[in-house]
C-alpha cells in the first residue's frame, strides 16, 4: 500500500494526539470514603370489620419496638448502631387483606388514631380516609397527620437510642384506633386490612473506593 | 470484621483487575449496593442503576476490534490486557426519584444515583414524613480491565477471547466475572484493490458483579485500518452495540423480602471508533477513543500479532 508523505504525516500526527489520549486516561487509588446507606423496615396493624353495619370501629394495640426489631435491621445492614445517623417515619399503607362480598363496598371518612401505651391520649395520624374495600393486593397511600406523625417519629427516636444503648426500648406498645363509615349502608361488613408504617433508617460505613 | 476483610483484598485487586469500578472492590462496597437497592422499590432502583447501563455498555465494547487486518491463514496468536474507561456525566450522578410505597412527596427533589455523592438526601414528605434515599459510590469514571486472547487464522477469521473470575471473598454475592467471545474476518481479502485493511467482527460479552448485577453485550462492528511510517497502524471503525442490564435484589419491608429482578430497557447506540497501534517487533500498544452510549479512553497492550 502506498501512502503519500501528507497522508503519513496527517496520520501519524493522528496516532500522536491518540497515544497522548492515552495520557489521559484516568489512574485509580483508593480513598476511604463514608458512604450513607438507607435501610428500610415496616410495622403493620392489622384489622377485621367482622359484620359491622354503618360505622366501622375497632382498636388494635401492638408492641410497635419489637415489631419493628431495629436491631435486626441495622444487623442486616451491616449497620453499626453508633453509625445511625437518623431514624424516621416515611408514611403509611392501606391494603384489603380479605375482601368483602358486597360490591362497591366502600369506607368513607375514615380516621386512625395513635397513642402510646401511657396517659397519652389518642392523636389522629389519619384523617379524611377513603377506600373500596373489595380489591385485594393493592397497596394505597394514606397521607398523614403532622401530630400522628410526631407521636411515631418520637417512638422511633426512643427505639433508636435504647439500641444504641444496647437496651430494650421502653414503652413501645402503640395502639391505633379506627372509625370509617362503611357504605353502602344497612348491609352488614365483612373485611380485614392492614396499616402498613414504613420506618427509613440512615447509616453510614467508611469504604475503600476507588477514586481518581 | 468487614473492614478488615476489604483491606486485605482492595490493594491487589483494584490495579490489577478491575481498576475503577468501586462497586467491584470489595465485598464491603457490593454489600453496601445490596443494601441500598433492598431499600429501594423497583422504580426507583432502575433510576438509581440507570448511569451503569450506558458506561458498562461503552466500557465492554471498547478495545475489541483494532485492525482490520487478519491474516488469512497460518497460527497467529496475541495475548494481552485492555483497559477500558468511561467518564460519567454530571447529569449520572442524580435521578428524581418516584414515591415508594406509602410516601408522598412534599417537595421536587433529586437524590443520587449509585455514581452520585455519597451522602443520602432525605426527601420531605405530606404530613412531616420523611423518606431518605442512598448515596451514591462517588465514580467519575468506570474503568475495567481485562486479559484478552486472540487466535486464528482460518480462512481470514480469528476468535477473540475475554475472560476474568475474581473471588471477592463474599460468599453471599459471589464473585466478580467478565467472559466474552467474538470473532473477526477480513473483508479485504475479497477486495484486493482496497487501499485499507478492513474486517467484520462480532462479539458477545457477559459481565457480572456477584448476584447483583448481570450484563450481557453484543456487538458489530466494521473496522478498517492501515500501516503507516511502519510502526503505526491507524484504524478506524463504526458498529452497533447492544446492551441489557439486570438487577436481583432483595426488597426487604417487614421481615417480608420480596425477590426483585430488574431489567432495566435494552441500551442500543451506535459506535465509533478511532485509535492506533504502534507495533514494536513482537509487542503492541495501542490507544484509542470511542464514541458510543457514553465517550472514554481505551488503552492496552499485547504480544503477538
Amino acid at each position: 500500500m502506498r501512502t503519500t508523505a501528507a497522508g503519513t504525516w496527517i496520520v501519524g500526527l493522528l496516532g500522536a494526539v491518540i497515544l497522548l489520549g492515552a495520557g489521559c486516561f484516568p489512574i485509580p487509588q483508593i480513598e476511604e470514603k463514608v458512604v450513607e446507606l438507607v435501610a428500610t423496615s415496616a410495622v403493620s396493624a392489622e384489622f377485621q370489620a367482622q359484620g359491622v353495619i354503618n360505622l366501622h370501629e375497632d382498636e388494635v394495640t401492638i408492641a410497635f419496638g419489637d415489631s419493628l426489631d431495629l436491631g435486626g435491621i441495622l444487623s442486616d445492614a451491616g449497620i453499626d448502631p453508633d453509625e445511625v445517623i437518623s431514624i424516621s417515619f416515611a408514611g403509611a399503607s392501606y391494603e384489603v387483606l380479605v375482601p368483602d362480598t358486597v360490591p362497591n363496598r366502600r369506607i368513607e371518612n375514615g380516621t386512625v388514631t395513635v397513642a402510646r401505651d401511657g396517659p397519652a391520649a389518642p392523636t389522629d395520624l389519619i384523617t379524611g380516609f377513603s377506600a373500596p374495600v373489595v380489591v385485594t393486593g393493592y397497596e394505597q397511600t394514606v397521607v398523614m397527620e403532622p401530630l400522628g406523625v410526631a407521636v411515631i417519629d418520637g417512638l422511633l427516636q426512643d427505639v433508636l437510642q435504647a439500641v444504641k444503648a444496647g437496651q430494650a426500648p421502653p414503652n413501645t406498645v402503640v395502639t391505633f384506633g379506627v372509625s370509617g363509615e362503611a357504605h353502602p349502608i344497612d348491609q352488614p361488613s365483612t373485611f380485614t386490612w392492614r396499616l402498613k408504617l414504613y420506618v427509613s433508617v440512615v447509616g453510614q460505613q467508611e469504604l475503600d473506593l476507588v477514586g481518581f | 470484621m468487614r473492614r478488615s476483610m476489604r483491606n486485605r483484598r482492595c490493594p491487589w485487586l483494584a490495579p490489577l483487575v478491575v481498576l475503577g469500578c468501586a462497586l467491584a472492590c470489595g465485598g464491603a462496597a457490593r454489600a453496601q449496593l445490596d443494601v441500598n437497592l433492598g431499600g429501594l422499590d423497583e422504580v426507583n432502583a432502575e433510576g438509581y442503576l440507570l448511569p451503569l447501563r450506558g458506561a458498562l455498555s461503552s466500557s465492554l465494547a471498547s478495545g475489541t476490534f483494532r485492525t482490520g487486518y487478519i491474516p488469512s491463514d497460518g497460527f497467529h496468536f496475541s495475548i494481552g490486557v485492555e483497559a477500558m474507561s468511561v467518564g460519567f456525566d454530571d447529569e449520572d450522578r442524580l435521578f428524581k426519584p418516584s414515591n415508594p410505597p406509602g410516601f408522598v412527596a412534599s417537595e421536587d427533589r433529586q437524590v443520587p444515583t449509585v455514581i452520585g455523592d455519597t451522602k443520602s438526601v432525605t426527601v420531605a414528605g405530606e404530613g412531616g414524613t420523611e423518606r431518605p434515599f442512598p448515596g451514591g459510590f462517588d465514580m467519575e469514571y468506570l474503568v475495567l480491565a481485562a486479559p484478552e486472547l486472540r487466535i486464528g487464522s482460518y480462512l481470514g477469521t480469528r476468535a477473540i477471547l475475554r475472560y476474568i473470575v475474581v473471588e471477592l471473598g463474599d460468599a453471599d454475592l459471589g464473585d466478580l466475572s467478565l467472559f466474552g467471545i467474538g470473532a473477526e474476518h477480513s473483508l479485504s481479502q475479497y477486495v484486493p484493490t482496497l487501499p485499507f485493511h478492513a474486517a467484520a467482527g462480532v462479539m458477545y460479552q457477559s459481565f457480572k458483579i456477584g448476584d447483583v448485577l448481570s450484563s450481557s453485550l453484543i456487538q458489530l462492528r466494521v473496522t478498517g485500518s492501515r500501516p503507516v511510517a511502519q510502526y503505526l497502524e491507524p484504524y478506524v471503525g463504526v458498529g452497533y452495540d447492544s446492551f441489557a442490564l439486570k438487577g436481583e435484589y432483595t426488597y426487604k419491608v417487614e421481615g417480608q423480602d420480596t425477590d426483585i429482578e430488574l431489567e432495566l430497557d435494552r441500551e442500543s447506540s451506535l459506535h465509533a471508533v478511532v485509535g492506533v497501534n504502534l507495533h514494536l517487533g513482537g509487542f503492541t500498544i495501542h490507544s484509542e477513543y470511542n464514541l458510543a452510549a457514553e465517550s472514554g479512553v481505551t488503552v492496552g497492550f499485547g504480544f503477538g500479532r
